[in-house]
């Protein structure tokens, strides 16, 4: 069963618009949400969850059409932390999971309190008083402790450090390791998504640019480093988006199969082939 | 619904002791307006709750969570009425205690309808709060607690007023709470948005 499945959405808003928005995830697998700000993934986020009425299209999430009375009951099944949401600022993190207590019918206390022993935060402090990463800790604390299916997580893992971030990733691929756990996480640190998406997402200006396996992605791409002169004699089909490196140099992401063989290829990261792809864009 | 009303209280507790400690002195010094600006004032107590969740974006987590629109904006009535409710407790005992009225008719019949008219300044105010936020509603709220509050204590301190009603205002007073809050919800209901 896919965990979720949009399907030609249109929102619009103005100077801004959602545009024919189709997004599959499959059950059991991470798929990171990528874009500019503005792009459109907190919109889409909003969408999923039903907390935004689409113009046309459909979401379906966990088999339950979002716009459905039977939508209230899948939100027992996910975990959701978002950017700029946050609990009241008088709330404790003791009295925050008082009221997850009382919302989620299969919350676990015991989970709830261990991470937050895990990640070392005070019981009795305000939540006013929190660092942003504390505050990210706490949303993911509470999304992993109602027995979630699937885990939404809009920039979940800004403002964390190294250190915090890598435990909350794998935390994260712990998660998945059941078969029908999904992700779907926006960020912005896509060496966080290269590390764990199994699906990479682009969105650009409100259009799913595309959605494709990451380990297709990295076969598929592939950096050209070299003269100007070498450059220009590349098909302009295989030229995704290029760059001056300096000194004359340039650097380009091409599609491998549209390049001579025997052309040599450095590895592109995911963060290469979405910058080469918004400079294509906006070339 | 128990989760939301947990929340507020949780955030409004802080302001509460300190509102406890004004209402204690108020109550002591018993006037008539005393007891109607306690009890309607005590309808405000959600729009504190909810400018705490304006703040924190909370609207826009509670609607990932599984609450429905009906339980957000129910519970709001909720705290208003239990808010009203215990200060309508605390004024008939502060009363009692320090001998405020005699018999005890009058003191139940001001808190009543004193009730009564908190019941109707929320339902006048929120549809239009949850509508546009505590920022740009609170104005409005600062209106009718004002003028109800004012209007019914010089209603009921002038003993020379001689204004013939239909009913008694022990009757006409639930009645139009009842009436006002019917037409409330579905209005809320209609106008609540997530921001």
């Amino acid at each position: 069963m896919n965990a979720i499945e949009l399907s030609h959405i249109h929102k619009s808003f103005g100077s801004f618009a959602i545009q024919d928005l189709s997004l599959t995830v499959p059950g059991g697998t991470i798929c990171g949400l990528v874009g500019e700000n503005g792009a459109g993934k907190s919109t889409t986020i909003r969408l999923l969850m039903n907390a935004l009425r689409p113009d046309s299209g459909s979401a379906r999430v966990l088999g339950v059409d979002a716009a459905s009375p039977e939508f209230r009951e899948v939100k027992e099944d996910v975990g959701v932390v978002l950017d700029e949401a946050y609990f009241p600022e008088t709330l404790t993190a003791v009295q925050v999971g008082k009221v997850m207590a009382a919302t989620y019918r299969r919350w676990e206390q015991k989970t709830y309190d261990g991470f937050l022993d895990r990640f070392e935060l005070p019981r009795k402090k305000q939540f006013k008083d929190f660092s942003r990463g504390m505050k990210m800790k706490l949303a993911i604390a509470a999304a992993l402790s109602h027995q979630s299916r699937l885990l939404v997580l809009d920039e979940a893992t800004s403002g964390l450090d190294p250190i915090v971030r890598d435990e909350v990733l794998e935390i994260f691929n712990e998660f998945t390791r059941e078969e029908d756990h999904s992700i779907l996480i926006s960020s912005h640190i896509l060496s966080d998504l290269e590390k764990i998406c199994d699906y990479i997402a682009f969105l650009h200006q409100g259009r799913l640019l595309f959605c494709d396996e990451k380990d297709q992605l990295l076969e598929t791409y592939g950096l050209f480093a070299g003269t100007a002169e070498q450059a220009e004699s590349l098909r302009p089909e295989a030229v995704i988006g290029r760059e001056s490196s300096g000194f004359g140099g340039i650097r380009a992401l091409v599609r491998r199969s549209e390049v001579p063989a025997g052309l040599e290829l450095e590895r592109a990261s995911v963060e290469d082939i979405i910058l080469f792809m918004v400079k294509g864009a906006k070339k | 619904m128990k989760a939301l009303l947990l929340k507020d209280v949780y955030v409004i507790w802080k302001q509460m002791r300190l509102f406890l400690l004004v209402v204690l002195v108020m109550c002591v010094v018993n006037t008539t307006f005393n007891s109607i600006f306690l009890i309607v004032w005590c309808s405000m107590l959600p729009y504190t709750a909810m400018a705490y969740d304006d703040r924190s974006h909370w609207s826009q987590m509670a609607a990932m969570m599984p609450y429905s629109k009906k339980d957000i904006v129910l519970s709001k009535y909720v705290l208003g009425w239990l808010c009203m409710g215990a200060m309508g407790l605390i004024s008939l005992v502060m009363q009692a205690v320090v001998g405020g009225f005699s018999g005890g008719g009058a003191g139940r019949s001001l808190v009543l309808v004193s009730l009564c008219l908190g019941a109707v300044t929320l339902a006048v105010t929120l549809p239009a709060i949850l509508r546009f936020g505590v920022e740009r509603g609170r104005m409005l709220f600062m209106l009718v607690i004002f003028g109800v509050a004012i209007g019914a204590g010089i209603l009921l301190d002038t003993s020379d007023l001689h204004i013939s009603l239909p009913l008694p205002l022990e009757v006409l007073a639930p009645l139009a709470a009842v009436a006002a809050t019917a037409v409330s919800i579905p209005l809320s209901m209609k106008l609540y948005r997530v921001d």
